[in-house]
């Protein structure tokens, strides 16, 4: 039987959410750099500024 | 939406960049600026924040704001657009009254109180009435300083348990 995880309480929290900011931070620079539809969001959103400017 | 009345009376500047939703179980938007800095904005379901009070009935997010390609390299410049659109998503993501925010700037690049106070003042520029209070904290860990910030709906049926247990987060270890 599995064991019920603790709630995690003070410290633990604060620690957890600082470490899930980060792991987000480098996530988003893996993605930028390997996957194809994100780079292909960014572009279009790009592409429409500049279409803006001109 | 408020924010889009305050743009029709206030010149391009203030206004916010086209973003769009790709989705996923953390709730990510995306935008990206004039000078190709590109954001990413996500809402990570945080119920942990909270477990330990099992009679609290509320969704809390963990609002990341990720930024990358900063082709100008250095610090990235200042940009007024950028809050309008960062209260946008937010607007746009939060639907109801159980759910609350956290937002947390940590000491990694000793400028966390300047993002603490860029994050208030973006979400006090919402717009959209007092319906949801920012509750500040300064916590400090070892040699790190952790500002978070919840914010909550004050309609919320128990924001003053909700309110009480975020003031005392991290207090039960010293």
């Amino acid at each position: 039987m599995e064991t019920p995880t603790k709630p995690l309480r003070g410290m633990e929290i604060v620690r957890k959410l600082l470490e899930v900011k980060e792991q987000a931070q480098r996530d988003f620079e893996e993605s930028l750099r390997t996957d194809p539809e994100v780079q292909a969001v960014y572009e279009r959103l790009e592409k429409k500024l500049d279409d803006k400017r001109d | 939406m408020n924010v889009s009345k305050k743009n029709s009376m206030t010149n391009e500047t203030d206004t916010p960049y086209n973003h769009e939703f790709l989705g996923s179980e953390q709730n990510v938007y995306s935008f990206s600026t004039t000078d190709k800095i590109r954001y990413n904005v996500k809402f990570v379901p945080s119920t942990y924040v909270f477990d330990a009070y099992p009679e609290l009935d509320i969704e809390v997010f963990e609002m990341i704001i990720s930024v990358a390609a900063n082709p100008t390299g250095g610090r990235i410049p200042s940009d007024s657009r950028v809050g309008p659109t960062i209260a946008l998503i937010f607007n746009a993501f939060i639907q109801h009254e159980k759910q609350a925010i956290i937002f947390v700037c940590d000491s990694s690049d000793g400028r966390q109180k300047a993002r603490s106070r860029k994050f208030t003042t973006w979400f006090q520029n919402r717009q959209t009435g007092t319906d949801m209070g920012e509750i500040d904290r300064l916590i400090i860990d070892g040699d790190r300083f952790i500002y978070l910030s919840l914010i909550p709906y004050r309609k919320h049926p128990q924001f003053k348990t909700v309110v009480d247990v975020f003031i005392n987060l991290g207090e039960e270890d010293k």
